[in-house]
């Protein structure tokens, strides 16, 4: 009867052990990932969950087996003894056999995760509150990757869209096929790069560059998210990751546009804007960068936020204003935007700013302004 | 039994008495006999002996374990 039930649940454990893919469907599990090294660590992580269970199996069976067998109700006397030293030998020396069993494979995964050396792509990334900036190093490609999920879907004004809090403006594009090794720092306090499915978990650390790389195999091209994961501040949910990978072909037409349009941006900022399509502009940017911390409607968020409406910087300085959203202040938590937004976003989220909430100062800041202020 | 293999079989007993050291295991015995005998200074010069092996061991594990 014991030996049937022992033998059905041996079965089961077994059974287990031979479908890790399917416990990784359940949803229970690690993501098994999709480039080599995320293989290697779903698999070093079965083995060690495994060999874990087995000991679990192995030390627990003993224990219980010997309270019931050896049960004061059937007269067992406990024997008194000092040392044993065939004892004492053999669980030192079980464990640590398997502890070297253990290290041989960790110490070689371990040395796949941190060879970042010959890579293709170099993507230096930083991460600000509560944003992520992403530098394609000797490409001359850059921009901030900012949340796109709206403050209606946050506070339940509206239904919540399929990628609530997992969308941004720029996807971080990578190609196929190619080794991209990451650079990841801070500009603030510290966060945490993490995309499950390329198994790239690392610290962004203000003064400090850490590194990790990942190859998305060709024909694993399509969008993978990730998010935060080192608690950052009072909007760190608010910060995810989008990469996208594509093919090598699909990655130089992509670095192509981005130039572009980075000659686009700058050609744009000389021409000519009214007034009201600077306050369109102005609203979209100030509701993607600013009404996070001043509030959306200006009314800013207790005292480490100033109000925005109704503030005499907006009513009356001008420069102080213009200088302000360009270099930030230092000692506080306003940072510079001078590299996050374009010369026509500072422009038109400024004149925003100086003209709704009932600021009404009837006032445009063009983007020459722009321009001008930061020589 | 000649003088030299006497010192053998000490300095033997003092490599099992530290290599003991190492994992935490010995018996009350010998534990009793290593104090009795005296010759500190010699269990400190094969303890230190050990520590070098010891190290030196680890050294090379990871060198043949890193690429290149």
């Amino acid at each position: 009867m014991f030996f049937r039930a022992w033998q059905r649940l041996s079965s089961v454990v077994l059974g287990l052990a031979l479908a890790p893919a399917a416990m990784a469907d359940w949803g229970l599990n690690m993501p098994q990932g999709i480039t080599e090294v995320s293989q290697s660590i779903f698999e070093l992580h079965m083995l060690i969950f495994w060999i874990c269970v087995w000991i679990g199996v192995v030390v627990f069976g003993v224990m219980f087996y010997s309270i019931f067998k050896h049960r004061k109700s059937k007269g067992a006397v406990a024997s008194k003894f000092h040392e044993s030293l065939g004892l004492e030998l053999l669980w030192t020396a079980v464990p640590t056999v398997i502890l070297i069993a253990m290290a041989v494979p960790a110490t070689s995964v371990l040395i796949q995760m941190y060879d970042t050396t010959n890579s293709d792509v170099d993507i230096k990334i930083t991460g600000h509150q509560w944003k992520w900036q992403y530098d394609y190093l000797g490409e001359d490609v850059g921009f901030f990757s900012n949340l796109t999920t709206t403050d209606d879907e946050i506070y339940n004004r509206t239904e919540k869209g399929e990628n609530y809090l997992e969308e941004v403006d720029n996807h971080v594009v990578v190609p196929t096929g190619k080794k991209v090794r990451f650079l990841i720092t801070s500009n603030d306090v510290i966060h945490a790069w993490w995309v499950p499915e390329i198994a790239v978990k690392k610290d962004a650390i203000p003064g400090y560059i850490n590194e990790s790389w990942a190859m998305i195999p060709e024909g694993q091209e399509g969008i993978y998210r990730g998010k935060c994961a080192e608690l950052c501040g009072v909007q760190h949910g608010f910060m995810p990751i989008v990469l996208e990978a594509v093919t090598a072909d699909e990655y130089q037409v992509w670095l192509d546009d981005q130039r572009a349009g980075k000659v686009a941006e700058a050609a744009a900022a000389q021409g000519d804007f009214s007034y009201d399509e600077l306050m369109v502009e102005g609203a979209a940017v100030y509701a993607r960068s600013c009404a996070g911390c001043h509030g959306t409607e200006g009314q800013g968020m207790g005292s480490i936020f100033p109000a925005l409406a109704g503030s005499p910087m907006a009513l009356n300085d001008m420069a102080g204003h213009i200088d302000i959203v360009i270099n930030g202040k230092p000692g506080s938590a306003m940072q510079s935007f001078s590299a996050q937004l374009t010369d026509v976003e500072i422009a038109a989220v400024i004149t925003f700013e100086r003209n709704a909430w009932g600021n009404d100062t009837g006032e445009t800041v063009t983007p020459k302004m722009i321009i001008d202020a930061k020589k | 039994m000649s003088k030299q293999q006497s010192t053998l079989r000490k300095l033997l007993s003092f490599v099992q008495s530290v290599l003991a050291g190492l994992v935490g295991i010995q018996s009350n015995k010998k534990r009793e006999e290593d104090f009795n005998d005296g010759g500190l200074e010699r269990m400190v010069y094969v303890g230190l002996g050990t520590l070098v092996l010891f190290l030196i061991i680890v050294i090379t594990a990871v060198n043949s374990a890193l690429p290149g």
